[in-house]
């Protein structure tokens, strides 16, 4: 079995995931492209792992996962006090960091 | 190294021990600073004495100091090439020198630029013989340039006078005209020879085509104008004289002026492959003339031996102009003595009366100061050339060399400027001399005659005066060593009538201006005052205008027109780059500013274009 | 058979994850998502990762999206404003992210070999990650605790 189609998969969800990124503009809704992203990568790891015959590749998808939950975790704190702070999770409104 | 390395380096020795007092105020040094020029420029003396005798016994001395320049093909350097004629001028300049530096131990005392006074001085004599000494263009042109220095520094002496700052830098940027035709014609000499050395040059004269040689020669001619003060760069000598009266006798009357004769002299292969020879004697000519009639309308005493050295100094390129660049040396020669005793007599005359210089105001002099109107009436006469002085003799023959190449309106010229110049002698003498006294009484308490260390100079440059001219056949024979003397040999007879054209022209100048000042049989103001010459007698006494003409031309002309120029372009093309950059900048930055949003997917967006970008240029490359 | 079972959990996952991407109710997206980590899961366990499969359905299964729908409750759906549309963004982003998608298909493309047919079970991957990896893995749980603590620290609410 090739390992392109994984590629494929992989570069799909990448992508996609960046264009959610650009076209969400709830928070939430972003941080879920993020989580494709992330598994993109992942998706990626075990693809060469399996390629190369080395279960390093593997064994790097548990820190990408590790980061992820990290990630998750600190992100959505960081949105529930932002909808704490003014009701609202689209971020068209969290704009003053502008000239 | 070798003897010609001591000559010069000496009186540098004492500008830097005196220029050291000075600069740090040791009070030790600042009385004694005299000392230093008076020993280092008297060895210096007795060396070229010396270096005199060894050439005369047939040597030419050629002597490297060290190597100054290396670059590519060109190679300058520092060293001493003595031929009869660097050893003429090599006596000369440390003689004056050394009598100028006794003589300024009395004039110069109490004055509070002393040490300084006395630094400069040896600055100037160090930068005179480095310039007689120099084996090649660069050098010259380094004496050239340092004797100009000095020069402007001793001319504003005084510096807090605003007249004498004003003329100091008046003669530095004549002089940078001069000196700039100058250096354009050292470059010319590499590119057409290949070499900037004497005995390389011209040694290669008769290879180069005669109209690169007179580019050449005009270039350095420009050079010889404008440090000589001839006819269209003359201004500043005239106001030099602001400078102290030892400078005006050393730098502005003996040495430095005649540096430009010198140097003519020394390129004589160049001048005479070329055909500039004329223009050169006309140049002469036409500041002997027109000199001479200024100096007989001046009333400053220093002003009138201004326009006479100009005058001169127009004989010597009169006398290179008609090829007899022996006559110009030894004139050189004789000038530098009389001229010298003139100019320190004046001086002496000037400290009598506490810095009075009106000619006006003075007469009667003789009864207060014997030793001073003998010696002066000795340089005048001298300067007249009556024989059996020395003036008579070295004129005489510029005058006759002037005949005989054929020349015959420079020699009417040359002749008529003879009897001004006995005009404008005698009125000086009996204007200053004899006479009633016209000044005050506060001043005729104060009379006395300068102390000896300022009449032995004066006694010390009388002798030569009187007897360099007997020298003639010697001098004539031993620069015929290094120059070469075009003359046509006229017959006797003739030449017998032009000198007594001459001396009867000069004891003529002399009459009529004892009838006008000392008999005053006729009063000067018939002629000043007279309708039909008065406006004539104006042009000449405002100098013929030259200054106002300078002034409208190029302080005005150039300079105002061109400022305004060049301040439109600062204003508007520089600043208006340097303001449309800043512009620019603000501008861009308002108008990216919007892309900050602060909108995150907008970041995003950017940042996926920027890797985007960065793709497409690894791709690409 | 493999391959079958490839294609089909691919493509699963590749369609729940545009459904997660593009729905615009939240909790649907939420739970396309968690739908695209499940076929991912049986991804990895069509090309012989099943220990990564397994993580994959307990962490990001059971535990990530699961922290998402939490979140989602401390949050009043109904009250806000619907979310805009901005069609430049939609077609800039369309535009970038498709060239961005076809160049790593491209860099991709040259890739030759196949798979190993090796099934890396959990001890395969525990020696190395306890020995090898044991400082990174040690750094890992500290950046846990770390964010842990962040967390209730940025959402903890002002006394």
């Amino acid at each position: 079995m090739s390992v392109y189609p994984l590629f494929i998969l992989s570069a799909f969800l990448f992508s996609l995931g960046f264009f959610g990124v650009i076209l969400r503009r709830n928070l939430i809704s972003l941080f879920f492209s993020l989580e494709l992203i992330l598994n993109s990568a992942n998706v990626l790891l075990v693809g060469f792992s399996k390629l190369h015959g080395n279960p390093f590749g593997e064994l790097f998808v548990f820190f990408v996962l590790a980061v992820a939950a990290a990630e998750a975790a600190v992100g959505l704190a960081i949105v529930v006090s932002l909808y704490r702070f003014k009701k609202s999770v689209n971020s068209e409104d969290y704009t003053f960091l502008r000239w | 190294m070798g003897i010609t390395f001591w000559i010069a380096s000496l009186p540098l020795f004492s500008f830097l021990l005196a220029g050291f007092g000075s600069l740090f105020n040791v009070p030790s040094f600042k009385k004694r600073s005299h000392y230093f020029g008076l020993i280092a420029v008297g060895i210096s003396l007795i060396l070229s004495f010396k270096v005199l005798l060894s050439v005369l016994g047939g040597e030419v001395l050629r002597e490297t100091w060290f190597n100054w320049v290396v670059s590519g093909a060109l190679s300058a350097n520092f060293g001493g090439f003595v031929d009869s004629l660097t050893a003429v001028m090599l006596v000369v300049v440390n003689f004056i020198s050394f009598l100028v530096h006794l003589y300024s131990i009395g004039y110069m005392e109490g004055d509070p630029g002393y040490d300084r006074f006395f630094a400069y001085l040896g600055l100037f004599t160090f930068s005179m013989l480095t310039l007689v000494l120099s084996p090649n263009f660069l050098q010259l042109f380094f004496g050239w340039e340092a004797v100009g220095l000095s020069s402007y520094l001793l001319i504003g002496f005084w510096y807090k006078r605003k007249r004498a700052a004003d003329a100091a830098i008046k003669a530095f940027l004549m002089n940078r005209v001069g000196d700039f035709l100058f250096i354009l014609g050292i470059v010319a000499v590499f590119w057409l020879f290949g070499s900037l050395d004497f005995d390389g040059v011209f040694s290669q004269v008769s290879k180069v085509p005669g109209k690169d040689l007179s580019i050449i020669a005009l270039l350095l001619l420009g050079g010889a104008v404008g440090k000589s003060a001839q006819f269209p760069l003359h201004t500043w000598l005239a106001d030099a004289m602001e400078g102290p009266t030892p400078i005006s006798a050393l730098i502005h009357a003996a040495t430095m002026v005649a540096a430009g004769v010198f140097m003519i002299a020394r390129c004589w292969p160049i001048y005479d492959g070329s055909s500039v020879l004329p223009v050169v004697g006309v140049i002469g000519v036409i500041t002997a003339f027109g000199a001479a009639t200024i100096g007989l309308t001046q009333f400053d005493i220093k002003r009138i031996l201004a326009y006479s050295t100009l005058s001169q100094l127009g004989y010597m390129f009169a006398a290179l102009g008609s090829g007899a660049y022996v006559f110009a040396m030894f004139h050189l020669f004789t000038h530098a003595f009389f001229k010298a005793l003139l100019f320190l007599g004046s001086g002496s005359v000037i400290h009598a009366l506490e810095g009075e210089q009106d000619i006006r105001k003075m007469g009667g002099l003789y009864k207060y100061m014997k030793i001073t109107t003998i010696t002066f009436v000795i340089g005048a006469l001298a300067l007249v050339g009556i024989p059996p002085l020395a003036g008579f003799f070295s004129k005489d023959k510029i005058i006759m060399a002037s005949f005989s190449n054929g020349h015959k309106l420079w020699w009417l010229f040359l002749t008529l400027g003879a009897l001004l110049t006995a005009l404008y002698m005698g009125r000086l003498i009996f204007m200053v001399f004899f006479g009633e006294e016209r000044f005050g009484e506060r001043e005729r308490r104060h009379l006395h005659e300068s102390p000896p260390v300022m009449t032995i100079p004066l006694i010390v440059l009388a002798v030569p005066s009187v007897l360099a001219g007997f020298l003639e056949g010697w001098f004539t024979d031993f620069l015929k060593r290094s120059v070469p003397n075009h003359l046509l040999e006229l017959p006797h007879g003739l030449e017998l009538t032009l000198a007594l054209i001459t001396v009867s022209l000069a004891l003529l100048g002399l009459v009529i201006s004892s009838l006008f000042y000392l008999w005053k049989k006729i009063s000067p103001q018939i002629i000043t005052e007279n309708p039909l010459i008065r406006p004539l007698y104006l042009v000449v006494y405002n100098k013929y205008y030259f200054d106002e003409i300078y002034y409208f031309l190029f302080v005005k002309g150039v300079g105002f027109t061109f400022g305004r120029l060049l301040s439109f372009i600062d204003k508007y093309v520089i600043d208006g780059i340097v303001n449309a950059l800043a512009y620019i900048t603000k501008f861009t930055g308002e108008f990216l500013r919007f892309s900050q949003t602060g909108l995150v997917n907008a970041y995003v967006l950017y940042f996926l274009f920027g890797v985007l970008i960065i793709v497409a240029i690894i791709w690409l490359v | 058979m493999k391959e079958v079972f490839f294609f089909f959990f691919g493509l699963l996952s590749a369609v729940f994850a545009l459904m997660a991407v593009l729905n615009r109710n939240l909790v649907k997206g939420g739970v396309s998502l968690l739908a695209s980590f499940v076929s991912l899961a049986g991804v990895y366990f069509t090309v012989g990762a099943e220990f990564i499969g397994i993580v994959q359905v307990i962490v990001y299964g059971g535990a990530i999206i699961v922290l998402y729908l939490f979140a989602l409750l401390t949050v009043d759906l109904k009250s806000m404003k619907a979310e805009p549309l901005r069609l430049s963004f939609l077609f800039a982003g369309g535009v970038l992210s498709g060239a961005l998608f076809l160049i790593i298909l491209y860099a991709g493309f040259f890739l030759e070999g196949s798979l190993s047919s090796n099934v890396s079970g959990a001890s395969d991957l525990a020696r190395p990650l306890f020995y090898r990896f044991l400082l990174p893995f040690e750094v890992v749980s500290v950046l846990l605790l770390v964010a842990t603590i962040g967390a209730v620290a940025v959402a903890r609410r002002e006394e």
